[in-house]
């Protein structure tokens, strides 16, 4: 189920609310009701795949009893074993759902065989569960969180509906207190509603109109396609994929809000960073945090030898790009952030820049750079994508300018702007400007018919049908 | 200043709750059909539950929401706050009329070769065939189209009937006729949908008989071409049309609706036995459906609905006329306005639409009737739905 659809928002999310707060009393009563409700939210997606998702549940649940149980007789090498192999058998599952096609058909294609995929669909969100999964197992192991001995509870964790199918990555040790025991006051159910219809405008609103156009580009790329409609699609798809993802990421964090969860944060404006290190401190938060702190860091960190950690940053970034698809062109978009982080980290280069002049220089560089990198991202593959730069880069022969371009510029201008505007914290400076006394009771006012009035809009766009793309269907 | 923080608080969830159970509530009606719907389908088709089953629920869902009409007009709001001119699948031209979306370069080959084997097919029973095409709302120019845009209509067309020419199929192409006859292109068709208006039906229809005047022969009147003969009624402040319906009365704007009967004496009877309609009386009492016109609700109905709409299989009979000639048409909505006019002049009009009627049924009522002439009439719009050319099972 997607929140972006009429039956989230109007069957499914207040059944829940009404369950939630006004049937259940008990903690242990509403955990259970919001298992089956998060079950019931990815069976709908997904009629078989709650079996795999019921599958890591259990599966994880024993691993983790495991681990604490030989903590006990502090029994390290039996601990590791037990860690490797749940590692392993979450990867396991991840592997044969997400990669086998790939791999089958690399293979086949490199090595001239015959060897038949089993062609399984992805379920979705595989790839954050079981990234959750394998954390709650290390925070176990590592004993920076005590071990869950309620399956129900580990259960909501791994399945929770808010954070299911797109992210953020949860740590099991961020939510162990809240599901235990948690409340929601008055403060937490208006932040997360505001937060939820933030991210539900910036998903149906921004999102899915910039979608038009950058679809159209890279449908178009190599095929009668201007370097401006190149260059516009590139921008819509950037802006796209940034309310798509944080939207999504709003909406969790404001559904989590209203049950009483306060999840960590998983944007914060990145596009306006600075160099691409900070970029990527700053946009999708919790993947970056998990492989610092489950891959990076165990691998040894920064405080290696050059030659190391260059190796180490390899290892992340194949892993970052292959996290976020089965397909060369992520593999590729990983590799050009390996290639450029290194860079930065290895001359220190975004530090040493001596003027605000040269620091802007190298923000938009930076913002070039993962343009470029959504390009190779989001087009249907890696050659095309790399047909959409040429043309880009005005190499192609493409005229620059056409009717279409013109017709597709003024369709979106108007979003586009705004777009713009949001990506950037300048409505929050200037909210902040006014408010330096708290907000008074006409900002309140303006501010909730501002947001009823975007959740009306964004129902609208639901209402006739509107292009509503779900573009986590490779993660 | 806690409790002013409180009040703050509660105004949003108490207006976001009454907005949401708002919606909940007047929907649980319709989220019912829904489920149950599907329920009866997965029993039916004896099958697990699937995804498509689900999918089903949430469209069945989404397409009866009670709230949907305001919806698409808040959304129309927005689109032209935004000055965009796509909007749900339409198109603003740059007089304001509203079309489809462009339509794409097709190969036509296919659908000429359908219609050339139901010629062949037809010729073997002894039974005429012609072909008649209808016209785009967007004229071969591209007059009006928003700069950018193109509509590839005209020459999917032009391919069609250039096939259909060189295998000695005959048609009418009525957007040549239109150029030929200097009929106003624009002002055929209704503002807001992509349908050619009652008064160009009128004309179509006498393109036909014409066309068909040797199998009418001398029972062909020529005084009901007269439009003089025809009472015009208003029905004033009307919303039509499948493209308004879809951007909503804001940004698509509020048209008349303009249609014709005969102002002589008329004996008609008609069947639709799919919605089990068999009536008679004259023209204005049977042909058209004048219980909406009496209880019109905006939204409601497009302009087909005038005429009950598109149908699987309709049998006109002019109880009035004993010349003993059949038309059968296989039609689009673009044959709905036209088949009226027609049973002035044929003592049965027949007509089936191949997206609610098989293709084998089709051809079993065509043994049954045994029609003089049978001919095929859609418009543009059909190009992209292929099993309105599948005129013989394969």
């Amino acid at each position: 189920m997607l929140f972006s659809s009429m039956i989230f928002l109007f069957v499914f999310l207040p059944v829940v609310l009404i369950g939630y707060f006004f049937v259940l009393t008990k903690i242990t009563h509403k955990n259970i009701f919001l298992l089956v409700a998060s079950l019931f939210f990815y069976a709908w997606g997904e009629p078989v795949y709650v079996l795999i998702m019921l599958a890591s549940i259990f599966m994880n649940y024993r691993f983790g009893v495991l681990i604490d149980s030989f903590d006990q007789d502090n029994n390290t090498d039996t601990r590791k074993v037990i860690l490797w192999v749940a590692v392993l058998c979450n990867l396991a599952i991840l592997f044969i759902f997400k990669y086998e096609s790939f791999v089958v058909r690399n293979m086949n294609q490199v090595f001239s065989l015959e060897i038949e995929s089993m062609g399984l669909m992805l379920p979705i969100g595989i790839s954050f569960f079981t990234f959750q999964a394998i954390s709650y197992i290390i925070d176990v192991y590592r004993k920076t969180a005590p071990v869950q001995k309620s399956i129900l509870n580990l259960g909501l964790y791994i399945s929770f509906f808010p954070q299911l199918i797109a992210g953020p990555i949860v740590r099991y040790n961020t939510i162990a207190e809240q599901i235990k025991s948690r409340t929601t006051n008055v403060e937490d159910l208006t932040i997360g509603i505001e937060r939820f219809i933030i991210g539900l405008s910036k998903k149906i609103i921004l999102s899915n109109n910039l979608a038009v156009v950058s679809e159209k580009s890279f449908a178009m790329a190599g095929d009668n396609i201007t370097v401006g409609l190149a260059w516009l699609g590139a921008i819509c798809y950037s802006l796209q994929i940034l309310f798509d993802f944080s939207g999504y990421s709003d909406m969790a964090i404001g559904l989590g809000r209203i049950f009483g969860f306060h999840f960590d944060e998983n944007f914060n404006y990145p596009y306006i960073a600075k160099s691409v290190t900070d970029f990527w401190r700053r946009w999708h938060i919790s993947l970056s945090s998990w492989f610092r702190d489950y891959v990076f860091i165990p691998l040894g960190g920064s405080r290696v030898t050059k030659k190391r950690l260059i190796l180490n940053l390899l290892i992340v970034w194949m892993l970052t790009g292959i996290w976020h698809g089965a397909a060369w062109q992520f593999i590729a978009w990983g590799m050009m952030y390996f290639v450029i982080l290194s860079f930065e980290k290895l001359t220190g280069l975004p530090e040493k820049l001596p003027n605000r002049a040269c620091k802007s220089a190298y923000r938009a560089l930076t913002l070039l750079a993962v343009m470029v990198g959504w390009v190779l991202f989001g087009e249907n593959s890696f050659t095309e994508a790399i047909e959409h730069l040429v043309i880009m880069l005005g190499l192609s022969g493409a005229p620059l300018i056409n009717d279409l371009l013109i017709f597709e510029f003024l369709e979106i201008r108007y979003l586009l702007l705004a777009a713009v505007i949001a990506s950037t914290p300048l409505l929050k400076w200037v909210i902040t400007k006014f408010c330096k006394n708290g907000p008074d009771k006409m900002m309140v006012f303006t501010k909730n018919t501002i947001l009823i009035g975007l959740f009306l809009i964004s129902v609208s766009y639901l209402a006739i049908g509107a292009h509503n793309p779900f573009i986590y269907f490779n993660f | 200043m806690n409790s002013e923080k409180s009040k703050n608080g509660y105004s949003l969830i108490v207006v976001f709750s009454l907005v949401v159970g708002y919606f909940f509530i007047t929907n649980i009606a319709n989220a019912n059909l829904a489920i149950k719907n599907a329920i009866n389908n997965f029993l039916e088709t004896d099958t697990y539950i699937s995804k498509e089953i689900i999918l089903s629920i949430e469209k069945e869902y989404n397409d009866a929401f009670a709230q949907k009409n305001q919806l698409v007009t808040l959304n129309g709001i927005i689109t032209k706050i935004l000055d965009e001119k796509e909007l749900n699948g339409t198109l603003k031209l740059e007089n304001g009329l509203l079309t489809n979306s462009t339509s794409d370069k097709l190969d036509m080959a296919s659908y000429a070769n359908n219609m050339i084997e139901l010629n062949d097919y037809l010729s073997s029973k002894n039974i005429e065939y012609m072909h008649f095409q209808a016209p785009n709302k967007v004229p071969e120019s591209n007059e009006f189209m928003p700069r950018g845009r193109y509509s590839y209509a005209r020459e999917n067309v032009l391919e069609l009937l250039e096939i259909l020419n060189n295998n000695d199929v005959p048609y009418i192409d009525f957007e040549a006729l239109m150029v030929e006859q200097r009929i106003d292109h624009y002002n055929s068709f209704f503002i807001n949908d992509i349908h050619w208006n009652n008064k160009t039906a009128f004309w179509a229809h006498e393109q036909i008989v014409r066309k068909t005047e040797n199998i009418l022969g001398s029972s062909m009147n020529e005084e009901l071409f007269d439009i003089n003969r025809y009472n015009e009624i208003i029905v004033k402040g009307l919303f039509l049309g499948s493209a308004a319906r879809k951007t909503g009365r804001l940004y698509a704007g509020i048209e008349d609706y303009k249609y014709y009967v005969p102002d002589f004496r008329t004996n008609m009877h008609i069947e639709i036995p799919g919605i089990g309609l068999d009536k008679t009386g004259t023209f204005q009492d049977v042909l058209i459906n004048n219980s909406i016109i009496d209880d019109y609700k905006i939204f409601d109905y497009g302009h087909s609905s005038f005429f009950y709409d598109n149908q699987g299989y309709v049998k006109i009979t002019n109880l009035e006329l004993n010349n003993n000639k059949k038309i059968f048409l296989i039609k689009d909505s673009f044959g709905i306005n036209v088949a009226p006019f027609l049973a002035l002049h044929y003592e049965e009009v027949h007509f089936v639409d191949l997206r609610l009627f098989s293709n084998k049924d089709m051809l079993a009522k065509l043994d049954e009737i045994k029609p003089d002439i049978v001919a095929t009439i859609n418009g543009t719009e059909m190009f992209d739905v292929p099993i309105v050319f599948e005129y013989l099972p394969q």
